[in-house]
Parts: structure tokens; sequence; C-alpha cells
């Protein structure tokens, strides 16, 4: 397989990577938004664009993770399918590797892990699974939504 | 013609807006009927799991199709400032039919959740 780049987010105790063709941005924490009512996996929302984005609680697809002890520091913005989400997490830094399989994939949406930097383990997110898991309705043709 | 709202604070927290043409009247404890639809109210603060707050003055809304809800406070003036509405979409809430048709954000970040009155009907608390 051959090298990709990836946006590496250090968020609930773990290293996830992103494919950089999902990226928006990156933007600083701000508290978010409650949903009264809002799905269990719903950390809140913020305005971005005109949109309603909602932010993912990690806890809700990192296993055995734990919460940033000084806080959150940055939303990732993604958008699939023609949805935005947010994931919030603690730093980021880009990089490139190719990715693998491992025994644990099944235990989480993930295509497969990398190894970054120092022997760093990012596993890499696939979206339509991460979706699947949060009943994100998404048009997998309407990419220009959003 | 733009949407006259009236916004609902069921909680110190969140507004509520919904539209004045959904509500038939605005009771307040010192209104002479208000000891008679009270009993017949249902919170919107439970409805929606919301945290109360005993020391708001506690104001009935009457709606059109003659549902009664206690809210802790309601103001008809304008408390967002020419206001964006930015739609919310069904699958971020537990429940349907959806209680919050979407949110109206202000320059200054704040917001009130436009509710929908008959589907809050059906919901459970």
């Amino acid at each position: 397989m051959a090298a990709q780049r990836i946006l590496c987010l250090q968020t609930h105790g773990r290293w996830l990577g992103f494919p950089l063709r999902e990226l928006r941005c990156l933007r600083d924490w701000e508290e978010p938004h409650p949903l009264p009512g809002g799905v269990e996996w719903l950390a809140g929302w913020i305005p971005y664009e005109g949109h309603v984005v909602p932010l993912v609680d990690p806890a809700a697809f990192v296993e055995d993770g734990r919460p940033p002890e000084g806080g959150f520091r940055m939303v990732l913005m993604l958008c699939f399918g023609g949805v935005l989400i947010g994931i919030p997490g603690e730093r980021a830094y880009v990089t490139e590797g190719r990715e693998e399989t491992f025994p644990e994939a099944q235990s989480g949406p993930w295509s497969g892990m990398l190894r970054a930097d120092e022997d760093r383990e990012v596993r890499i997110v696939d979206f339509s699974l991460l979706y699947t898991v949060l009943s994100v309705r998404y048009n997998e043709n309407g990419r220009n939504r959003g | 013609m733009s949407t006259r709202w009236v916004y609902l604070m069921p909680s110190r927290d969140v507004c509520i807006a919904v539209s004045s043409d959904d509500v038939h009247r605005v009771l307040h404890a010192t209104d002479k009927e208000y000891s008679l639809y009270a009993p017949e109210a249902r919170s919107m603060a439970r409805v929606l799991s919301l945290k109360t707050n005993p020391d708001m003055p506690g104001v009935l809304l009457v709606t059109r199709d003659g549902a009664c809800w206690h809210v802790g406070d309601a103001d008809l003036g304008a408390i967002l400032k020419a206001p964006a509405f930015l739609s919310v979409p069904p699958y971020l809430l537990k429940e349907t039919p959806a209680w919050c048709r979407g949110v109206l954000v202000d320059g200054e970040n704040r917001v009130a959740y436009v509710g929908d009155l008959a589907a809050m009907n059906h919901l459970g608390g």
C-alpha cells in the first residue's frame, strides 16, 4: 500500500489518524453548546459556516481511553459524504506512512494503523464505519454538501 | 414575513424560541387564570431533562393546541440580535419527532433552540 499523508490527533489517550482529504480545518477549542435531548455520543455542537456541527465525544468510539488531563485544546473539523463533524483533541500533527492491518482493528471504526514518529501507534479512522457507529446519515455520492 | 419569537427559559442555561403563532397565552403567577392552568401544566425542563431552577419566576405557556407548559421564565422581547437560523439534523436527537427544529444564533454566539411544541407533547418525562 502506498504511503499516505495523515493528520494525527491525540484524543482520549490515543492517537487517531485522519486522511487529509476529509479535513476541513483545525479550530481552537471553544466550549460547545449543549443540545438537550441529544444522542449519547454528542459532546455538544458549534456553529460553523452556517451549520450546526456536532462534536463527537471520543469516548463513544475510542476504547479504553481516558479524558484529557488538561482538557481539549482543539477541534478537528471533518467532512465526509457532505456531513460535517468535529472531533475534540489535545495535539495534532501531519505525518506520512503506510497503513497496516492490526489485530484490534475490529474493536472500533478503524481501517488500519500506521507506525508514526517514535513508533507511535496511530489508528486510522474509517469514516463510513465511524458514521455507521454514530448513526450519522450521509450521502456517499453527495460530497458537495456541508 | 419574519417570525416573531417567544423566548422560553425552562432552565437558566437553555433558551427555547417558539413561534408566537403557536402561543395562545403566557401566564405569570400574578395572573388570575394562573391557578386554573397550573395543575395541568407539564414541566418543559423535565421533559427535556434540563436542570430546573426553583428561583426562576415560573411562567405558564398555553399553546394554540391547548397544551400547557410550565417554564422558568418567558420573554417576548428581542433577546437575540439579528439571529441566523441553522437547522439541526434530526439524527442528533434521541427521540422522534424531533422537538428541536433548529437553532437561532446571533453574532455574540448566543443561542436559542427553536422548539416544536407539538413534537414536545409526544416526549415522555
